[in-house]
């Protein structure tokens, strides 16, 4: 549709009488400054439209009105903010030739505008969603799109306590805690000895699950089965066990203690427990690692002369390296985030998570909140390097190369 | 010189019952079957990964029965080239000199002849994942010549090539062999194949070999009319019918042949 210089003045003649009209209302809604910055505002707007919609099928024109009522409803009427609603419908018409940046100025009335005590948690996981879903636009079905979609933003629901804690306090007040010696030992605990339990699963989980993965004997399910026994008994359980086993008034544990091994509380006691809860997830991972790696490349490997032992080492162990590694990090997350076990059975040294509980306990929600924070930070950090660290490793098999759409 | 003596195994559906079978020092011998006849299970059985339960393999007079597939020496080559996709291609080609420890400069020589003697030059640079069928399995038989085996077992290697790859490739075995004298048995259900590559047949069929010679002999005499189906010979041929029974006495469809497909798929 064209429009003509014509018909550009016979709407800002249009426009024009509206404001006047609202100026000469018994109560005028608006001052007249106030009134005539409106007015040239929505000349702006419209100038823009007509610009930008000259060519635009009807239906485009009328959701630009659309969108114009919703936000004049909701800015001005609902809100009864005159100047945010002069920059947002500036920006509006401005940005509504690319359906792109349109989408993020919705995202962004909606963060900041609607909900606004949230709005940088908000805004940000809402852009970063769009963003994908754009990019994948023209390879997905529509289908796979909503899917995605509806599933990437119920899973930013359950993420949100965390994003919204991780935003909680100031730098200062973090750096304040994390100088606290309690603190930093318990970080430092933590972190090392979630590091320790994670290699001494490794050590027998690795060699368990190649040989689960290659041999097949009766009764491996139940084996297999065994493997996640963990996972299923609930922590305090688990704490339970090991003090009747391990704890100062059992026979092994205090045997142990008369050789000056004490089990429970040292760093020993610690690492036994988060062995125990972590186990599963490396057992379990690199089992499937190895399984994925075809037989016939063993095969290969020994025809040319390599012992079993050799071509674990040179072919078997390389090539499931990227499982490994991500069931390491399973197993090292289990291991940090473990708490109820560790909290019955090895309660001194104080991990990073037993401390959150004792300080919430001790002083309430404000002074055990920037510890909280502080490990959070730091195991998301160790996470997402670990996740960097798998790209880096081989892969056994050839993956499909992504068929392009024409 | 190879001698399998009366092997038997059993191993699921999968089964060998007193196979013979003699191949002579830089013999190519083709051992042609239809699918699930047993070939590669005998092939396997020969490498080393499964042990019989019952009979002897003889390795130029040494007894290899109870080696490990390790010890045996024998190069083996798969349908699918089964290249460590970890590794380059000279990664691949000299792993085995890596794992017996040969010194470089000696492991680099042997390498560099290979690479020259099957015109692998151009793909050297190129990641193992991206090599096409032929390239693959070139390499792979690269690998596989790389240790000097006393036998080379070809399981299959060009069924999962393209007409024109398989004509090459079909060529450069026929080339290698004549070139290095290598002991050489070549499973395939391809009759082209063993016409093209066999100085001696041995036919396969439901875990036994039903007949062995020269392909003139077999055309001569097949020795039951499923040997002379598979190896597409008129009807007509005449077939003594004594041997026949004697050769698969209780073997279901074989005799007389109604019900044996001799094009089976691999």
């Amino acid at each position: 549709m064209k429009v003509a210089a014509k018909q550009i003045g016979a709407a800002i003649v249009v426009l024009a009488a509206i404001h006047v009209g609202l100026g000469l209302l018994p109560e005028p809604p608006f001052t007249v400054p106030m009134n005539l910055v409106l007015f040239f505002t929505n000349v702006f707007v419209f100038h823009a439209a007509a610009a930008t919609l000259a060519r635009r099928s009807a239906r485009t024109v009328g959701l630009f009105l659309v969108g114009y009522f919703v936000l004049f409803l909701l800015v001005l009427v609902l809100l009864g903010k005159t100047p945010l609603f002069i920059l947002l419908v500036v920006a509006y018409a401005s940005l509504f030739a690319s359906p792109v940046l349109l989408g993020f100025f919705v995202i962004f009335v909606l963060s900041f505008v609607l909900l606004q005590p949230y709005a940088f948690e908000t805004f940000v996981p809402l852009a970063l969603i769009y963003s994908t879903l754009w990019r994948v636009r023209r390879v997905t079905s529509r289908f796979v799109r909503i899917c995605l979609g509806c599933g990437l933003v119920a899973f930013g629901i359950v993420l949100f306590p965390l994003i919204h804690l991780a935003g909680e306090d100031s730098v200062q007040t973090l750096w304040r805690t994390f100088v606290r010696p309690e603190v930093r030992d318990a970080l430092w605990l933590s972190l090392a000895s979630s590091t320790l339990a994670t290699l001494v699963v490794g050590l027998w989980g690795i060699p368990l699950a190649y040989a689960l993965a290659r041999v097949d004997f009766p009764g491996k399910r139940w084996v297999e089965s065994l493997v996640d026994v963990p996972i299923l008994v609930p922590q305090s359980v688990a704490g339970v066990a090991l003090i009747v086993l391990l704890g100062p008034g059992s026979i092994l544990g205090g045997a142990l203690e008369s050789l000056h091994l004490p089990i429970s509380g040292s760093l020993v006691g610690v690492v036994i427990a988060q062995v125990f809860v972590a186990a599963p997830f490396l057992i379990k991972t690199t089992m499937t690692a190895f399984e994925s790696v075809p037989l016939r490349l063993e095969l290969a490997s020994r025809s040319l002369g390599a012992s079993p032992a050799a071509t674990f080492w040179r072919i078997s162990l390389p090539l499931a390296s990227r499982g490994i590694l991500v069931g390491g990090t399973l197993a090292w997350a289990r291991a940090i985030s473990e708490f109820g076990c560790i909290v019955l059975f090895a309660s001194s040294p104080v991990t990073a998570p037993v401390l959150v509980h004792t300080e919430f306990l001790r002083a309430g929600v404000s002074e055990s909140r920037p510890i909280a924070v502080l490990l959070l930070v730091i195991c998301l950090w160790v996470f997402v390097m670990l996740q960097f660290g798998q790209t880096l490793m081989p892969f056994a098999l050839r993956r499909p190369r992504r068929e392009r759409r024409p | 010189m190879i001698e399998v003596q009366h092997l038997g195994c059993g191993f699921g559906d999968f089964a060998l019952d007193d196979v013979s079978l003699r191949i002579g020092k830089g013999e190519y011998c083709v051992l042609l079957g239809p699918s699930g006849c047993g070939k590669s299970v005998l092939l396997q059985t020969i490498a080393g990964f499964f042990p019989p339960t019952v009979g002897r393999i003889l390795v130029d007079g040494r007894d290899v029965t109870a080696q490990a597939p390790e010890q045996r020496n024998i190069g083996l080559v798969f349908q699918q080239a089964a290249l460590f996709p970890h590794l380059s291609v000279r990664g691949n080609i000299e792993y085995g000199l890596r794992a017996r420890r040969v010194p470089g400069v000696e492991a680099r020589r042997t390498v560099d002849e290979l690479i020259d003697r099957l015109g692998l030059g151009a793909v050297l640079p190129r990641p193992v994942a991206t090599l096409s069928g032929g390239e693959a399995q070139r390499v792979a038989i690269a690998r596989a010549l790389a240790v000097r085996p006393v036998l080379l077992l070809l399981d299959e290697p060009l069924s999962a090539l393209d007409h024109n790859a398989r004509l090459e490739l079909q060529a450069e075995l026929a080339r290698l062999h004549k070139e290095l004298g290598l002991t050489t048995l070549h499973v395939t259900h391809s009759r082209d194949e063993a016409a093209a590559l066999g100085d001696s047949l041995a036919v396969m069929l439901g875990g036994r070999i039903v007949q062995t010679g020269t392909l003139a002999e077999l055309r001569e005499k097949p020795r039951c009319p499923f040997v002379a189906r598979f190896l597409g010979l008129d009807s007509s041929t005449a077939v003594s019918r004594p041997l026949c029974v004697a050769a698969c006495l209780d073997e279901p469809g074989c005799c007389p042949c109604e019900g044996v497909d001799g094009k089976g798929e691999g």
